[in-house]
């Protein structure tokens, strides 16, 4: 899949918060593993609520955690 | 592998093992024009239980709060859907085409040749299906996990 222009600091924050594991974070997410790891790779890009979603896992807003590349 | 990925493996292996198994069976029943052996029976028996332990293995989840399917999932299986509702329409109109120039305008088959046509139709598309849900997730190799 095609990278997007959605950058994210979900492996950085991932670390800031005890080491969270992927599995752990899609847990919170209420999505699949695989999802997380595509959205930290960059290759998709999550939908509005799944990035409040996954904000809120880090008790942050969804601009700290995602940015748009121009 | 989540619960998506582990569908298409299980619907392109049993598929594959059922089509074997029916082949064979077929072959040994009308061409050879003999019963199926004990060999062939324990066989196709296997095939069977392999298809029957599949299913437990698609019930298993990597987590207990894992969804059966997330927004992702969904996404995936729309546009492996849609490749395969055209490979359905590319492969009926290129058969018929086939058909048509190889056999003329006139030309009628048997019953019993409709239906293997169609169930092998019905099978090509539901590979095309499982491989494209396999091809989008990266055939469920490493794919970046850690």
């Amino acid at each position: 899949m095609a990278k997007s222009k959605i950058k994210n600091n979900i492996r950085q924050f991932r670390f800031e918060n005890n080491q969270m594991t992927q599995a752990e974070l899609a847990d919170k997410a209420g999505v699949t593993r695989q999802t997380i790891i595509a959205i930290e790779a960059g290759q998709y890009s999550p939908s509005l609520e799944l990035a409040i979603r996954i904000a809120k896992a880090f008790g942050k807003k969804v601009d700290d955690v995602f940015e748009y590349e121009e | 592998m989540n619960k998506t990925q582990k569908g298409a493996w299980y619907g392109l292996t049993c598929l594959t093992i059922l089509l074997g198994l029916a082949v064979w069976w077929t072959v040994q029943l009308f061409v050879m024009k003999e019963r199926p052996g004990w060999v062939s029976r324990y066989i196709a028996m296997l095939g069977y239980l392999a298809v029957l332990a599949g299913g437990w293995w698609l019930r298993k989840k990597q987590s207990k709060h894992e969804p059966d399917a997330d927004e992702r999932d969904k996404t995936i299986k729309k546009k492996a859907l849609v490749a395969a509702t055209i490979s359905l329409g590319l492969i009926v109109a290129s058969l018929l085409l086939y058909m048509y120039i190889a056999f003329g305008p006139d030309y009628s088959i048997p019953v019993w040749a409709l239906a293997i046509l169609s169930f092998g139709i019905g099978y090509l598309v539901l590979v095309v299906y499982s491989v494209a849900v396999l091809f989008q997730y990266g055939w469920g190799g490493d794919n970046g996990e850690k």
